[in-house]
């Protein structure tokens, strides 16, 4: 045990450096990602056809392809058409996308749940769509979607570990590098592994808790 | 002889006409083949308080929601003082706002908006829509809060106050633009009756302040004690209208007296 500890003792540095990194590749491309999913949600929900049809084939084609693909295609792919990006900002596009993609959905679910009467009611007392939509409907909407929103965000904390196939230096890119050179492959994917838990797990945690506080008819205090 | 001391002919007073303030002509609304609304012709003067009754799914609500356009109607025109609105041709978002603007609704369940503390509910519209300063509309708020009896409730949230206290927020809300005319549709009917009481004493006073007024209601003793006249539709038609006491005493359809004691004998 004590020889366990001395190696994660050993290891930590290098691992902690990927860790920030993971967090700062996923903190980034939540921020681009759910600033866009807004955007794509009010979209997919726009009556003008120009607008709706566009907005469906980018959610679609981003929740169709998997993650994975798309590291490949923003790191990979775009080169062939002379845009080379760092793995970096690679990583950060790709996961961007894909947040965007799925958190479009969560939003436009979370619209569509603010009952009918609060839009007339922004309706009658002669708002215009875009102030009824930020004084009242999105506030109601974001906060039905706020659970499902940071549930996704731990997910895409997880999976910026895909990032390693990009040669980002992120957690896993490292453990794999210290064990290849060491083989000592179990200790130190399992260090990678309690490093991702020890975020996560809390974080799960915090969301079901948040959850339950937002729960229908639960209304926030004085 | 003194010239005036010579005796004029008494001339009949000339009944004042006031000018129509409201007038719908030939509203049709159809929802898909299904017709709601039937020719209707209505018109109101400023300051008068009209009661439309009738029974469930008459086309009350909806003749209501077509005034403001939450409901565009099929056919037929609405004017408002100078605004001219023509089924027809398609409204300006500019017009649909300044309609708005100059209606006030109130609707059966309240929609008061539920993350804004009472006081903002009041002040939104104020702000985003008339250009008020937040503190200007705010001690607006606070006066009609007031008004309404509810000045303690500023700093609640609408969650934490009774039905009959949100529908008189409701009621402040949409006095808070100043609007010429105010829509009520049914704003007793999701409410205990003792509630609903607080809710008409205070329509009782608007309508005694000279607020020109539309109800839609099932209250029978509001609609023939406090409004001028009462409309009785069915089937998407007015099949009467006239002063209150007339309708509600001595209806001229069977129709209606069959309806007036169905709802009597409840």
């Amino acid at each position: 045990m004590n020889a366990l500890l001395t190696l994660w003792a050993q290891w930590f540095p290098e691992l902690w450096k990927g860790f920030v990194l993971s967090l700062q590749v996923t903190a980034i491309s939540l921020l681009l990602g759910i600033a866009l999913g807004l955007l794509l949600a009010l979209g997919v929900g726009a009556r003008g056809k120009a607008i709706r049809y566009p907005a469906l084939i980018i959610v679609e084609l981003g929740r169709g392809a998997p993650a994975l693909i798309l590291l490949q295609y923003f790191y990979f792919g775009l080169p062939s058409v002379n845009l080379t990006l760092t793995s970096f900002w690679a990583a950060v596009l790709a996961l961007a996308y894909c947040t965007a993609a799925y958190t479009s959905e969560i939003i436009r679910g979370g619209i569509e749940a603010v009952a009918r009467g609060q839009h007339e009611a922004a309706d009658v007392i002669g708002l215009n769509r875009v102030d009824a939509l930020r004084y009242v409907i999105l506030p109601q909407a974001l906060r039905v979607a706020l659970p499902s929103l940071l549930g996704f965000s731990i997910m895409m904390f997880q999976a910026s570990s895909l990032c390693f196939t990009i040669a980002l230096p992120e957690i896993v890119s490292r453990a794999s590098a210290i064990g290849s050179s060491t083989f000592q492959y179990m200790p130190v994917l399992v260090l990678a592994g309690l490093m991702y838990a020890a975020v996560c797990a809390p974080a799960s945690l915090g969301v079901a808790a948040l959850e339950r506080r937002l729960a229908p008819g639960v209304q926030p205090a004085c | 002889m003194n010239p005036m001391s010579i005796p004029l002919r008494q001339v009949p007073p000339v009944p004042a006409v006031k000018p129509a303030f409201l007038r719908l002509e030939s509203l049709y609304k159809q929802f898909g083949k299904y017709e709601v609304l039937h020719d209707v012709n209505f018109e109101m003067s400023k300051g008068e308080v009209v009661a439309i009754i009738g029974p469930s799914g008459s086309g009350k609500s909806t003749l209501l929601r077509c005034i403001n356009q939450l409901e565009p109607p099929t056919r037929g025109r609405i004017r408002l003082d100078e605004l001219d609105i023509d089924a027809a041709t398609p409204m300006a978002r500019a017009d649909l706002l300044k309609l708005r603007r100059r209606i006030g609704m109130v609707f059966q369940s309240f929609n008061l908006f539920p993350h804004l503390t009472v006081l903002r509910n009041v002040s939104l519209a104020q702000v985003r829509t008339l250009g008020r300063s937040e503190r200007e509309a705010d001690a607006r708020s606070m006066q009609l809060l007031e008004r309404v009896g509810l000045a303690d409730k500023a700093g609640h949230y609408p969650a934490r106050c009774s039905g009959g206290q949100q529908q008189r927020i409701a009621i402040a809300r949409a006095l808070a633009l100043e609007p010429q005319l105010m829509l009520f549709d049914e704003p007793t009917s999701a409410l205990d009756p003792e509630l609903g009481l607080e809710v008409l004493a205070v329509m009782k006073e608007l309508a005694g302040e000279g607020m020109s007024m539309i109800v839609v209601t099932h209250e029978m003793h509001f609609a023939e004690t406090v409004s001028d006249r009462v409309v009785v539709m069915a089937e998407g038609r007015i099949i009467e209208q006239g002063p209150s006491a007339q309708v509600m005493r001595q209806p001229r359809h069977e129709r209606v007296s069959k309806f007036l004691q169905a709802v009597r004998n409840r």
